[in-house]
């Protein structure tokens, strides 16, 4: 199912639109969402680069305090008040991370997604619907 | 009327060119199709070729993989760097150019899938060790389960043709796949190049369209012009410039002339008025084009005179035609305003026409005959001798 699941995101991008950042954001926006409980979700960006792909995300609110976000995109060098769960895209990162709770990365032309099932744990977050077979447990 | 007969001639020649275009279009269309099937056709077995080619070579890979670990191939690559690094070249050794990614892929107990070794020897683009692989896809699930090869096709991708899952099995069962996605730069030369050709017969088929298009407006036009200057405006009859023009060129052997004059027809104006004598020539013409055939022609010579060009008939024939054109006329009063006017008619026939003659001599007899008609007292017939 979860090849599926992959399979028609990549196809419903596809029609979406041809830019890679659209579809970047339609998979950051299913991670995101997948994961938190409630409806406003706050992200702090560090990575400029990531604006864009920000911007294409209709449910996801954009702060300027790490303190106060949900969940921190590309995390790097933060302070200690903004240790909250991070989506990594790299994998050695998210290997190495301890605040990873997902990465996303493209490899072979293909989207890549995993979450930790050991970090998700620990900052009692879980991922539902048709991403949860993304969870491994073994990072 | 001559309309009625002009529209015909007029359609026939239509008729004519839309079945030439049709035609055109016709064998246009049916090249351009059977050259797309056939390239379809081509193409698809090109890439059966390819795909079988590549199925061979991945069956010899995993035969010496399974070999050389000795039926534990998860377990002495997972442990043996050297072993990986030494497979990884293997790999390398039978990637060819149309392959973008060559790279062996296994399943954990989470059912999510990881590398085990890539080809690709780039930092940037590599693939590490245990990195996950996403397949998109079921046929990677497939491929494990059926422990046979599978093949998608990427038919929207503008990266990728197909890629191929080939599964690696040890002891009866998959514990690894060979991905590759081959690239279709190879094809796609080969398609570039073809295109040339379907875009030719696409372009022909247009420009045949289009010309045949632009060919049948301009006959239209050309048609309606050429009808408009032949006709007289009241009688809608043939006019002098039809006879030299055209009807001249176009004699039979053997033809016949009907030199028509109405009787008295100056009266007509003098008493009535010209409406009322234009009314009387329209009629005139109306009733004698109705029995005419469709290859003879009705032409006003003058000014209530009118010339019958008929093939076909014998001295005999012609006098009972005339007779026939003469009772006519005479048969039913016209009708102009609260008036009835009795219009006879005169005429002359020459039913000895010739192309060996001159036209003007035929003619001449003809009105010659119709002298005698008017001399012999009006409303009758008299044939040239």
């Amino acid at each position: 199912m979860k090849t599926i699941t992959l399979f028609l995101l990549l196809v419903l991008s596809n029609n979406l639109t041809a830019s890679d950042k659209h579809w970047e954001a339609l998979i950051l926006e299913k991670m995101l969402t997948s994961m938190a409980a409630k409806k406003e979700i706050k992200i702090y960006v560090q990575d400029k680069g990531l604006d864009q792909v920000c911007t294409e995300m209709n449910s996801i609110s954009k702060i300027n305090y790490c303190d106060q976000a949900d969940f921190i995109l590309a995390g790097k060098g933060l302070s200690e008040s903004c240790k909250k769960p991070e989506i990594v895209f790299n994998y050695d990162t998210f290997k190495n991370d301890p605040y990873a709770v997902g990465v996303f990365f493209w490899q072979k032309g293909r989207p890549t997604i995993r979450f930790s099932s050991k970090r998700l744990q620990k900052f009692g977050l879980q991922v539902g619907g048709e991403l949860a077979k993304f969870v491994s447990s073994k990072n | 009327m001559s309309h009625q007969k002009t529209n015909a001639s007029v359609s026939k020649k239509l008729i004519q060119l839309i079945i030439l275009v049709l035609i055109v279009f016709s064998v246009a269309f049916v090249s351009y199709t059977e050259y797309n099937n056939t390239l379809k056709e081509t193409t698809e077995k090109l890439n059966e070729r390819i795909i079988k080619f590549h199925f061979e070579t991945f069956k010899e890979l995993s035969k010496i993989y399974v070999k050389d670990t000795h039926k534990h191939f998860i377990e002495e690559v997972k442990k043996n760097r050297a072993l990986r690094s030494n497979f990884e070249d293997m790999l390398r050794l039978i990637k060819i150019s149309t392959i973008q990614n060559l790279f062996v892929i296994s399943r954990d107990s989470d059912q999510n899938y990881y590398f085990l070794l890539d080809s690709d020897t780039d930092p940037q683009t590599r693939a590490t060790f245990l990195e996950p692989f996403n397949p998109l896809g079921n046929f990677w699930d497939r491929c494990y389960a059926s422990q046979e090869p599978q093949v998608f096709h990427h038919k929207n991708s503008k990266d990728l043709w197909i890629t191929i899952a080939y599964p690696i099995v040890e002891n009866g069962h998959t514990v690894a796949l060979i991905g590759a996605d081959v690239s279709h730069n190879l094809d796609v030369n080969i398609q570039t190049k073809l295109q040339n050709f379907s875009d030719f017969f696409l372009w022909i088929l247009v420009l045949s369209v289009l010309w045949f298009i632009a060919l049948y407006v301009a006959t239209l036009y050309f048609k309606r012009k050429m009808y408009e200057g032949y006709i007289d405006p009241l009688t809608t009859a043939y006019n002098r410039t039809y006879l030299y023009e055209i009807l001249m060129k176009k004699l039979a052997r053997e033809y016949q002339l009907f030199m028509i004059d109405i009787d008295f027809f100056k009266k007509v104006n003098d008493t009535y008025g010209h409406d009322a004598g234009d009314v009387v020539l329209r009629e005139v013409a109306q009733r004698l084009d109705k029995l005419i055939r469709d290859e003879d022609s009705l032409i006003r010579y003058g000014g209530e005179e009118f010339l019958i060009y008929t093939t076909q008939l014998n001295s005999q024939q012609c006098f009972e035609f005339a007779e026939r054109l003469r009772e006519n006329i005479k048969a039913e009063p016209i009708r102009y305003k609260n008036i009835e006017c009795s219009v006879t008619i005169s005429i002359g026939c020459n039913p000895y026409g010739s192309k060996n003659e001159v036209f003007a001599d035929v003619l001449k007899k003809a009105d010659e005959a119709l002298y005698m008609a008017k001399v012999f007292g009006r409303d009758c017939v008299k044939v040239a001798k």
